[in-house]
């Protein structure tokens, strides 16, 4: 097993030392100017971070990540198991959650900035309607795949309805909570980018649209680079020990 | 102390009448056993006294204190063998006290740490009832629990639970189909059949247990001579 482990982090490794070797080859070929090489990139992020320009655009966005995202898992987790849990409101709301699904996130973002006005609470609405609707077909999903001869078991032996949220009912819809976080993260951060990008003033999306006017290249592969980092951070130090955590007894 | 009467019980899927008018009263304290053929309702009676079913009409009296064992362990997977008992028992240290002495009474004592995947069939079903006799239930139902276990398996479980019977001094009704295990539990017999399903004969059992394997062979052949469709739901008059 350990041999077996450590081959595949070898492995991991590896592919991302293609990774640069093939950016390294791609900008030989193109010209530094059109894709500028991974050191020059590097010393990008550097300066960026020695100015502290680069930390503080990307604590914006990530607020803004958070914020949405804590919001459409909220927001989404109770509207699909109020939707599994009683039918007359699942059909009733089915062709919303549908449509919802099927919005172009451009056009929720530009409506509510019409809307709402170009401010900070746009922004969040907007990222947190973009998401919510695939975490309520997650969840709804969830619920109805609740094992009710386990609730009966609870009715039965009169388990508190808190403690039978957290340890019977809860238990049962965490695979498809975190399925829902995870690829809400990286749907998340993307739309993001764009309400910045659209209509705020601060924030990576800004800075990218900055860059985009000035074609400044280098600016735009480091802050990206700097984001995608800190995502893939999140997701490895973050969800996946989490993950590992909750679903130990799975042998 | 309360034991258990249901008086006029009635139920119904749609259209189909399941129970029909059934009366049935335990003594504080009695093990009764209810055997009828698969199918007939006995489990849909049983989840009428536990409260998982209201839509009836009659009468259900119970005792407050309830404790369960179903046909399948119904264990949380998540869970380790203390916390499923410790699932049922008010938190804090006298819960973790009570889950383990139930525990180790059914003799999973080195198991509490092992998750349900971990253990086997009849070790899961001992932690159900572990479980089921750590809330100190003034009525115990069980639901076939010991079917689909190996014979020696299931001889040492009803061992367990005649054990802890006499101890706590419980109420039980436990539903079978399985006419010899009933003959070596039960105070009473109250065989079900019919449709819907009625009590069809009520036999008392005075014998001392443990009951050997010939006495309740002879029992079984006595019974069968005076009504020979008494499995399948059907008692002669008279007998």
């Amino acid at each position: 097993m350990a041999t077996q482990g450590s081959a595949s982090a070898v492995w991991r490794w590896a592919s991302w030392l293609l990774l640069l070797v093939l950016w390294q080859g791609l900008s030989w070929w193109l010209a530094d100017r059109i894709l500028p090489g991974p050191a020059a990139v590097a010393r990008r992020i550097g300066a960026e971070l020695g100015s502290g320009t680069l930390p503080a655009h990307l604590a914006l966005t990530l607020g803004r990540v958070l914020a949405s995202f804590l919001l459409a898992m909220l927001a989404g987790s109770l509207l699909g198991i109020a939707l599994a849990r009683w039918p007359r409101l699942d059909s009733l709301l089915d062709g919303w959650v549908v449509l919802g699904l099927n919005i172009p996130a451009l056009v929720t973002i530009v409506l509510c900035y019409i809307w709402v006005g170009l401010n900070e609470f746009a922004a969040v609405l907007a990222v947190t309607l973009n998401k919510t609707p695939t975490v309520v077909v997650l969840l709804r999903e969830g619920a109805r795949a609740v094992d009710r001869q386990l609730l009966e078991v609870a009715t039965v032996f009169s388990v508190a309805p808190g403690r039978c949220l957290l340890r019977v009912y809860l238990p049962q819809l965490l695979p498809y909570l975190l399925a829902a976080a995870r690829t809400g993260l990286a749907l998340i951060w993307k739309i993001v980018l764009v309400v910045e990008l659209l209509g705020r003033s601060n924030g990576v999306g800004f800075q990218l649209h900055l860059f985009f006017q000035l074609f400044d290249i280098t600016g735009i592969l480091a802050y990206t680079l700097a984001f995608a980092l800190l995502v893939v951070a999140v997701e490895g130090w973050l969800l996946r020990p989490l993950e590992r955590r909750l679903t130990r007894w799975r042998l | 102390m309360t034991g258990l009467r249901l008086q006029g019980v009635c139920k119904r899927y749609g259209s189909t009448p399941v129970l029909g008018g059934l009366d049935l009263s335990l003594a504080p304290g009695e093990l009764v056993c209810l055997v009828g053929p698969s199918g007939c309702g006995k489990s849909t009676l049983l989840r009428l006294i536990a409260g998982l079913d209201r839509d009836y009409s009659g009468h259900i009296e119970a005792g407050t204190r309830l404790g369960m064992v179903f046909q399948a362990p119904r264990l949380m997977p998540w869970l380790n063998a203390l916390d499923n008992v410790r699932l049922v028992l008010p938190a804090g240290e006298e819960g973790r006290r009570r889950a383990r002495t139930a525990l180790e009474s059914v003799g999973l004592g080195e198991q509490l740490a092992a998750y349900p995947g971990q253990l086997s069939g009849g070790q899961q079903r001992r932690v159900a009832l572990a479980r089921a006799y750590a809330v100190e239930p003034q009525l115990l139902l069980l639901d076939e629990p010991f079917v689909s276990l190996d014979a020696p398996s299931a001889q040492r479980l009803r061992e367990l639970l005649l054990l802890w019977w006499r101890a706590s001094r419980a109420t039980v009704l436990f539903v079978t189909h399985d006419l010899d295990e009933a003959l070596g539990l039960a105070d009473r017999i109250v065989f079900l059949g019919g449709r819907p399903a009625r009590t069809v004969l009520e036999l008392s059992l005075t014998a001392p247990r443990p009951r050997p394997p010939e006495l309740r062979a002879q029992l079984q052949r006595d019974l069968l001579a005076r009504h020979p469709h008494l499995l399948s739901g059907q008692a002669n008059s008279g007998g």
